[in-house]
């Protein structure tokens, strides 16, 4: 929808629910929506970042793309199929092509496997076991490991090492998409940029399509062609990471960024840092009109009556909020050169 | 040393007496913390930071133990002082602030009770009158209402509001020096931004030195005077926090200030440090960054750099001036 060459992968207006069954007080709904009405699109050789929260529903997001939760509704179109309706062998077929990075590198690798077994049970798993030593090897060398590891068990390894291993087992089956739940998140700064680099050689030699999730603007910078603003199980803002990043549009990107404490003394001293009133809302109470409008400084009254939808501005920027539409309406996002609605 | 320091440690070591040997976990750390400073400690996990002041309160947990060095806080020596005296600094003339607030706070003690606690202890006071400065400090951080959720247990506050609770008890003796580990570690980053935000004002009002230890540059950055980084159980470099970012001396901290990316730079790159921080049970009888440093010679193989001063206030363990242009090794 965003694009004019045919995605690699769409989702539309997915939307993942889970039924509550404790207590229920005055305006909560009978689910949680984890993820609402969202829709995004991925091009081959991409990353896309996904940025929010805990709670904004991307670890959800993330696992309901690999189908590993099953969507209430809406499309998941993987090579122009929907992923969303698939059942059975098909679908064990075409998660081959989508493979998944956790977060824990800790507890994702069995500590009785050694780690030849790891990175060997997705070709096990698919028959692929002609030549698969060689294969094992050649992995290991991808992720910068060397051979002698093969033989070796998890525990005797690094966290950023561990995240290797992860990596090279995602890679096994040569996907086309790799959904990344917060890779580098447990590690070190200092072995998260060898993970975030790692990742980015690996983008350019097998033209990979990543699917980052991180909470971490500033690692989400670093690797994204695009990126995608979550709150509370929706994306508020999309659009090439750059423009993002140098001008926020959606008051809630910029608050997100503007709370990324900058390494540099004289920068961080003198910029004017966007605190939030309160917690985000649980998801099984979402505010009436915009999601975000407790907590925005800019809120005016339509914003708590009217849900705002997801707008076109340009040709590649989305961002659902009112304020774009109101262009006399102050104060506004300080940073905000606005732009004109092309619907 | 100077005198008017709040907290002086000198020649600190506390090792890890474990199965597989001795790590070294702090090895000869000496730093000063002066009256109403906030001096960053940073450093990646293992390096020490968290150690070494848990070896000022005495926390250290068994195998650890601080087999040598002095800890000078307002005049005393704390690692001399019997247990009981100590006990009447810790809470009351030092506060400290844990990372992960969902478990350092008593999930079957009401809000008020668990504030309250730390006047209770240290001062001759009513329960009720200890409650009324609970509802006072309790609202200097930022809970709204305070009066009404003195009776709340910690799980009706969400993660933000219980750090805020935790930092709450720990000013309420009025402290003179506020420990603070990782306090925003666990937080999401608008959550962050309150507390980093609670911080500053704290820092205005109450005139408390502040130790925060953190992995992140950033908030160091942001908020200390001084900032002290350690790798493997040292202080590698110290120095006001403008120096150590615009002259970096030591070259752990120039590849630490690489590996961070800038947000809102036009082509975000960074560079990460090869390899990985060497095993406590057996460090290098040299410097122990040799492996991963790209300024390294031989004689760093075989001796361990001191802290050399670098001009005022400004102190490297580095046999290399880095800033004098020597090249680094290339591979």
């Amino acid at each position: 929808m965003m694009h004019s060459t045919s995605p690699l992968l769409e989702v539309n207006n997915l939307r993942v629910y889970f039924p509550y069954h404790g207590k229920k007080s005055a305006g909560s709904q009978r689910e949680v929506r984890a993820v609402d009405n969202l829709s995004f699109s991925l091009q081959q050789g991409e990353t896309l970042g996904l940025v929010g929260e805990s709670g904004c529903g991307k670890s959800t997001l993330a696992r309901a793309i690999v189908r590993l939760f099953r969507p209430h509704s809406g499309e998941i179109l993987f090579r122009g199929r929907d992923l969303a309706v698939m059942e059975g062998e098909p679908l064990r077929q075409v998660r081959s092509e989508l493979q998944m990075v956790f977060q824990d590198p800790y507890s994702s690798l069995n500590p009785r496997m050694t780690v030849r077994d790891i990175v060997a049970e997705p070709l096990r798993n698919f028959g692929r076991t002609e030549g698969l030593v060689v294969r094992v090897r050649e992995l290991l060398g991808t992720v910068g490991l060397d051979a002698s590891a093969m033989n070796r068990y998890p525990h005797e390894f690094s966290g950023g090492q561990r995240q290797r291993i992860g990596i090279a087992r995602a890679l096994a089956l040569n996907p086309a998409v790799v959904v990344a739940d917060e890779p580098a998140s447990a590690l070190d700064v200092s072995v998260q940029a060898q993970i975030v680099t790692l990742l980015k050689e690996l983008q350019a030699t097998l033209r990979l399509s990543f699917l980052f999730i991180s909470h971490d603007l500033s690692l989400v910078s670093l690797l994204s062609h695009r990126v995608a603003v979550m709150y509370l199980g929706e994306i508020v803002e999309t659009g090439p990471a750059t423009a993002i990043f140098s001008n926020p549009w959606h008051p809630y990107s910029e608050a997100l960024i503007s709370a990324i404490p900058i390494p540099d003394p004289e920068k961080e001293r003198l910029k004017t840092r966007i605190v939030l009133r309160g917690d985000v809302p649980s998801p099984l109470s979402k505010p009436p009109g915009c999601p975000f409008h407790p907590r925005c400084p800019y809120v005016f009254d339509r914003c708590r009556i009217e849900h705002p939808a997801l707008k076109a501005y340009g040709s590649e920027r989305w961002v659902s909020c009112h304020l774009l539409d109101e262009p006399n309406r102050s104060p506004r996002p300080a940073s905000a050169h606005l732009p004109t609605a092309s619907l | 040393m100077s005198v008017d320091a709040v907290l002086s440690i000198q020649g600190l070591k506390t090792y890890f007496f474990t199965r597989s040997g001795i790590a070294r976990a702090v090895d000869d750390v000496s730093l000063e913390v002066r009256p109403g400073e906030t001096l960053g400690i940073v450093g990646e996990s293992g390096s020490g930071k968290s150690v070494t002041f848990l070896s000022v309160l005495r926390l250290v947990p068994p195998p650890g133990k601080t087999v040598s060095g002095e800890i000078i806080f307002e005049g005393q020596d704390l690692l001399q002082m019997p247990l009981q005296k100590l006990r009447n600094i810790r809470g009351k003339r030092i506060g400290i602030v844990f990372q992960d607030p969902m478990t350092s706070l008593n999930p079957f003690l009401r809000i008020g009770d668990q504030v309250a606690e730390t006047l209770l202890v240290h001062e001759k006071i009513s329960r009720n009158k200890a409650l009324d400065r609970a509802v006072g400090i309790l609202e200097k951080v930022g809970i709204s209402d305070a009066a009404s959720r003195l009776e709340d247990y910690p799980h009706r506050f969400s993660g933000g509001m219980r750090q805020r609770v935790m930092i709450a008890s720990a000013l309420i003796a009025n402290p003179s020096l506020l420990i603070a580990d990782e306090p925003t570690t666990a937080l999401d980053v608008t959550i962050q931004a309150q507390v980093l935000d609670l911080f500053t004002h704290i820092k205005s009002e109450f005139s408390t030195a502040i130790v925060l230890i953190t992995h992140n540059l950033g908030i160091v950055a942001g908020m200390a005077d001084h900032a002290a980084v350690m790798y493997s159980g040292r202080v590698v470099e110290y120095a006001k926090t403008t120096d150590l970012f615009a002259h970096p001396r030591h070259p752990y901290t120039l590849a630490l200030l690489k590996t961070l990316p800038r947000p809102g730079d036009m082509q975000p790159s960074v560079q990460p440090i090869p390899g990985m921080p060497p095993d406590l049970t057996c460090l290098p009888r040299g410097c122990s960054f040799f492996d991963r440093c790209a300024f390294r010679m031989d004689r760093c193989l075989e001796e361990s750099p001191p802290l050399i001063s670098f001009g005022p206030g400004h102190q490297a363990s580095c046999w290399v001036d880095i800033e004098k242009g020597q090249n680094p090794v290339s591979e």
